[in-house]
């Protein structure tokens, strides 16, 4: 039912909130009682000086009868009910309920989305732990060092006859476990407690960068305006809250960087862009290579009316090596992407481009025109065989007549059942 | 007793208690720390059992049962997994790929041996 159809539904609820009498109300604005309930079943139009009339009886805004509950939290609405496909949700009666309850309303609304941050949270938390390197040696450690001790430990309390030689021998040995065992502790809190050492970032040296550019909205003004630009530019911005800086991997990504932009300044760029909106033409316009036109793309100033475009690179292992996140598309924090995206399809076959249209599985992912072309980083040799780099350009796309390719963020945490690309189980489904 | 028992395993104290409690019950035991060249190891002592820890350096404790198990020589020597990761789906990954027994750390000693035992019984 249309929105404002649905007045007379709000009047007959804020009447009985406010607790008066449908009679009192209509002799009040100098109707009948029959009329009034005919508009409060919305049997009849109401507007005008009529409408005023109750608003300022039942002492409401006019504005909360004649519109109702406001959009956000319907739009928040239609997302929760979206969000439970099991459950039967009246979706017509959506507005009917936030009109009648806007306080439940915004609690429905307000909780769906502090689900989703908490789904959110879990998913990072469980990526982090399940790719953890660190954390999976850690505790490999200390099990096999505790399994050492007890060992050690029960033989000198079990064996009255042991000789000196070895209840020395496994004396020692329990000294130098419980030493590990202590280092490898100190070192487990550490990690995962960053308060007690505030120094130790948990990011990657990638993450870091990212988050750094992603504070200058993926723009570097200086490099645009020709000056020289190095780590020192990141870290010097006053912010104790900085995250720590990789000074190689930064200077390595501002080199290139400053290469590119030198290559294609910004008026060069715009006017391939008017041309044609095909990563490849554009590259051919600007006469550079598809890998730094994506770059220029991905890593260039946030206005209005250029298209988002995320940005990934990787090498053959497929370790990212770049990367600029976009809405609609989440990346892993650790460990190696979904071997569907279409960058990995190019490293199977180097300098040939491929593009398709791509959704990641899962809440909130939006569809993805992904352009991607894996080329040698090495210069052509006789005497070395080249490695290949991949790079993936993402553009936010609207709407598309083709059906999306779905693929995931990585295995650990993809929804996908029976997907033959999987690697591991997932932890939001039953596995292979 | 007279029997052997070949230790793979790459925790050199973990080594050394094991061995100390199967000596004092009359096993031969010889230790090994690599899984890259273990089952060539298994094939050269041919051990009565095999104690075969999960988490090796070169190669797991599963990619060398599997080659213990595909080798007609060696395939039919009984093997105790000890590993520290304590998933069921590690037992059933141990268990598919012919584990006679599996034991997660930290284990005690006495059921060390108690299984050790049973496997040659």
């Amino acid at each position: 039912m249309p929105r404002a159809s649905l007045i007379g539904s709000r009047i007959r609820e804020r009447r009985i909130l406010k607790e008066i009498r449908q009679t009192d109300l209509a002799k009040s604005v100098g109707i009948s009682p029959a009329y009034l309930n005919l508009i409060e079943h919305n049997r009849r139009r109401i507007g005008g000086k009529l409408l005023l009339d109750i608003a300022e009886v039942l002492q409401v805004e006019l504005a909360l009868l004649s519109e109702g509950a406001e959009a956000a939290v319907l739009s928040a609405l239609q997302k929760a009910s979206a969000d439970q496909p099991g459950i039967n949700v009246e979706v017509e009666r959506l507005e009917e309920f936030a009109g009648r309850f806007p306080g439940w309303a915004q609690l429905v609304a307000h909780q769906d989305g502090e689900i989703e941050n908490l789904k959110n949270a879990v998913e990072v938390l469980n990526d982090r732990l399940s790719h953890d390197p660190f954390l999976a040696a850690a505790l490999h450690e200390v099990i096999s060092t505790v399994s050492s001790i007890r060992s050690s430990a029960s033989i000198l309390v079990e064996s009255d006859d042991i000789e000196k030689e070895w209840r020395d021998r496994f004396h020692r040995n329990i000294f130098e476990d419980s030493g590990r065992l202590a280092d490898t502790s100190e070192s487990l809190v550490g990690y995962l407690d960053p308060a007690q050492d505030e120094s130790v970032s948990q990011d990657t040296p990638l993450d870091n960068l990212e988050k750094l550019l992603a504070d200058q909205d993926f723009f570097v003004q200086k490099i645009e305006s020709k000056a020289q630009v190095d780590a020192a530019h990141f870290s010097k911005d006053g912010s104790d809250k900085a995250p720590s800086l990789d000074q190689p991997e930064t200077d390595q990504f501002l080199m290139r960087h400053r290469s590119i932009v030198e290559t294609i300044p910004s008026k060069l760029l715009e006017q391939a862009e008017t041309q044609t909106d095909d990563p490849a033409e554009m590259a051919t316009i600007c006469q550079v290579s598809i890998p730094d036109i994506f770059h220029r793309l991905a890593f260039r100033p946030v206005q209005s009316g250029n298209a988002q475009y995320g940005y990934l690179s990787s090498d053959m292992a497929g370790a990212f090596l770049s990367k600029r996140s976009v809405e609609g598309f989440s990346l892993p924090r650790l460990g190696v992407g979904c071997t569907l995206w279409p960058m990995y399809t190019a490293l199977a076959q180097p300098n040939v481009p491929v593009v398709e249209i791509i959704k990641q599985a899962g809440r909130g992912a939006e569809p993805m025109m992904a352009y991607a072309i894996a080329v040698p980083e090495t210069p052509q040799s006789f005497s070395q065989k080249p490695r290949y780099v991949a790079h993936m350009l993402l553009k936010q796309i609207v709407s598309s007549d083709a059906d999306p390719k779905l693929v995931g963020v990585n295995c650990r945490i993809c929804p996908i059942e029976k997907c033959s690309a999987r690697r591991e189980a997932s932890i939001l489904s039953n596995g292979f | 007793m007279g029997n052997s028992v070949l230790l793979i395993e790459d925790e050199p104290n973990i080594i050394e208690a094991i061995s100390f409690i199967l000596s004092r019950d009359g096993w031969t035991v010889h230790s090994h720390s690599n899984g890259a060249d273990a089952s060539d190891e298994v094939l050269r002592r041919m051990p009565d059992v095999v104690v075969l820890d999960v988490m090796l350096p070169g190669k797991t404790g599963f990619e060398v049962l599997q080659e213990i198990r595909a080798n007609v020589e060696t395939a039919k020597i009984p093997v105790l997994m000890l590993t520290a990761r304590g998933q069921s789906k590690d037992r059933e990954k141990a268990e598919s790929f012919g584990a006679n027994m599996y034991m997660t750390k930290p284990f005690s000693n006495s059921e060390v041996l108690e299984k050790i035992k049973a496997l040659v019984a």
